[in-house]
């Protein structure tokens, strides 16, 4: 069984290797895209990819999935590559085509456009209503599938996250996972000097939530987080996950800095952020 | 006459039994608006949401994207403004099946002043990609705008009057989408108008046939789309155009029709409604007086012209 983990560890770390170095490869190629929160949360979304989301990829509209909402729209590239690692798309076709017209990637996503979008999303704050709202739906017709939704750390800034998640603990959506990229920075600079969200815990303690904390980069500890949030939901009480993360994670000179919040690197930056993710594709985008 | 309101929330629940995936969305104004009558009978259908209307907006979507269809009802001041982006993010881009319906809308908003009068709803709305828009002008009409709305696949935004229209414009025609009807022949001058206001623009044309003008009056209950063949004939027929509505003249019906017009058939155009500034609270019929949208007032400005 232990065994059993460790292997299942050593391959979505691989995975979230993967979508890092394709994020920033789509960013590079598309000229567009936000590289610091697609870093933080690679990991994230390889765990929920491969290993919690119950999906079929040849099925994208699939009745009983597991639905996942990008609240935070501009966290899109790593969504797109993980999407395409699945089969949803091919690859070529993403880093071919995002970023120029008549693409079926946009800047923000795009359900009508892109498979395996189960929601447009890119003005803050959105995301999480309609979260709850698929929530509401699935526990009136007494659906057992889960709907998760990844939110900014800036992102809970927005006045409309706390009516959702009132509504949320109102109707005991114990069927709600939420996930907080808490990178604690955001377009402008850092979250406690731009706008300060803590007590972040408290807060969403208070509004009904079961709160529980992970390191948003150790493949074990968001696991465990996944699974305890899912044995929690007999408790009438929906939860969010607040995962403390690195924004730019991986790539040292985008770290910890809102100077990669939206920027896409030239193809110089992208070589260097390959060769320090693993120094071994980056030679394909040296020239 | 019942009052339209009250219309709305009998056949929100008639609607209720036609369709076992509809949902109505309250945010705290359920016995204003009349929803309650819906509530009532399927409560389990019912979502309140508390005052917070953004959020409503959100709930509904995520309710569509899973089978069912939502009417959410507000005060058509919040619908159109407060909750803009939602609706524009949320519903009209990704064109998801919600109906909006927009309680207490224009100037009527039962004495409580310009924080809660829609003067710019139907501008705004008109302008979103992929949202149909209708004012209907009777509760006739109105019953059948609701059908309408269940039975077309994407957004809807809809109007409902809190008084009671004290005619009955809808006889003789059916509403359906992009259709206009004509309430009176004329060749002198059109009226054209949408919603409450149409009944008082047909009494204004009666009235004008003593002063010998012949006045055709459309009635033009779908905003979006548009009955532009109907306006365009009847420009050419009648030369000069009125519009009347319960609306600010920037942007809604006068807009409009001065959009078609000028493209198809460039016409002297008068625009009758709400002029651009904010308006005050006052008794439903003092405002109609007040801001020159009822028969006396349109008889007057089409006389001086």
């Amino acid at each position: 069984m232990r065994e059993k983990q460790e292997e299942l560890i050593g391959f979505l770390e691989e995975k979230a290797l993967e979508i890092r170095k394709k994020s920033l490869m789509l960013i590079t190629e598309g000229h567009v895209g936000h590289p610091g929160a697609s870093l933080s949360e690679a990991d994230m979304l390889a765990a929920l990819y491969y290993a919690v989301l119950k999906i079929r990829p040849d099925e994208p509209a699939w009745e009983d999935r597991d639905r996942f909402i990008m609240s935070k729209g501009h966290g899109c590239p790593p969504l797109y590559v993980v999407l395409s690692m699945k089969g949803y798309y091919a690859w070529e076709e993403l880093v071919g085509t995002y970023g120029k017209l008549h693409s079926r990637f946009q800047a923000h996503p795009d359900m009508k456009k892109t498979p395996g979008i189960d929601m447009t999303t890119g003005s803050l704050g959105q995301g999480l209503s309609v979260a709850v709202g698929m929530a509401k739906a699935a526990k009136d017709d007494g659906k057992t599938h889960r709907i998760y939704c990844m939110l900014g750390d800036g992102e809970c800034q927005e006045g409309q996250i706390w009516e959702a998640a009132m509504f949320a603990a109102h109707y005991k959506l114990d069927n709600l996972c939420c996930i907080v990229d808490y990178n604690k920075i955001q377009a402008k600079g850092p979250v406690h000097e731009i706008m300060n969200i803590e007590p972040l815990s408290k807060k969403w303690e208070s509004f009904g939530f079961d709160v529980i904390e992970a390191d948003g980069h150790s493949m074990r500890s968001i696991l465990d987080a996944f699974y305890e949030a899912e044995n929690l939901h007999y408790f009438g009480r929906p939860v969010v996950i607040i995962a403390h993360t690195i924004k730019g994670k991986g790539v040292s000179f985008m770290e910890n800095t809102s100077a990669w919040h939206t920027h896409a690197p030239n193809r110089e930056q992208l070589a260097a952020a390959l060769d320090e993710l693993s120094g071994e594709v980056s030679h394909k985008w040296k020239k | 006459m019942e009052e339209m309101r009250e219309t709305f929330g009998k056949y929100l629940a008639t609607l209720g039994s036609e369709y076992d995936n509809m949902y109505v969305l309250d945010a705290d104004l359920k016995t204003s608006t009349r929803t309650v009558l819906f509530e009532d009978v399927y409560p389990k259908r019912f979502v309140q949401c508390g005052i917070a209307e953004q959020n409503m907006v959100g709930i509904s979507a995520g309710l569509a994207l899973e089978g069912k269809i939502p009417v959410i009802c507000t005060f058509a001041a919040f619908l159109s403004q407060r909750v803009l982006d939602q609706v524009n993010t949320s519903l009209a881009y990704p064109h998801i099946n919600v109906k909006l319906a927009a309680a207490y809308s224009g100037i009527y908003a039962s004495m409580c002043g310009a924080t809660h009068q829609s003067l710019e709803d139907l501008a705004i709305m008109r302008a979103m990609p992929g949202m149909y828009v209708a004012a209907p002008g009777d509760n006739r009409e109105l019953q059948q705008v609701m059908k309408a709305a269940m039975e077309h696949e994407g957004p809807v935004y809809y109007r409902v009057n809190r008084g009671a229209p004290d005619s009955s414009i809808s006889d003789g025609h059916t509403f359906s989408w992009g259709k206009g009807h004509v309430l009176r022949e004329g060749d002198d001058i059109t009226i054209v108008s949408t919603g409450i206001t149409s009944q008082w623009a047909l009494e204004a044309a009666n009235k004008l046939s003593s002063y010998g003008v012949s006045a055709r009056v459309l009635h033009m209950p779908s905003i979006k789309p548009f009955d532009e063949e109907l306006l365009i004939k009847a420009a050419k027929e009648t030369g000069q155009v009125f519009t009347v509505e319960n609306h600010s003249v920037i942007g809604g019906l006068g807009g409009l029709v001065a959009e078609v017009l000028s493209y198809h058939h460039p016409t002297r155009i008068v625009r009758i409604g709400i002029q651009d500034h904010f308006c005050e609270t006052a008794a439903d019929d003092v405002l109609t007086e007040h801001y020159g949208i009822g028969c006396d007032a349109i008889v007057e400005r089409i006389l001086e012209k």
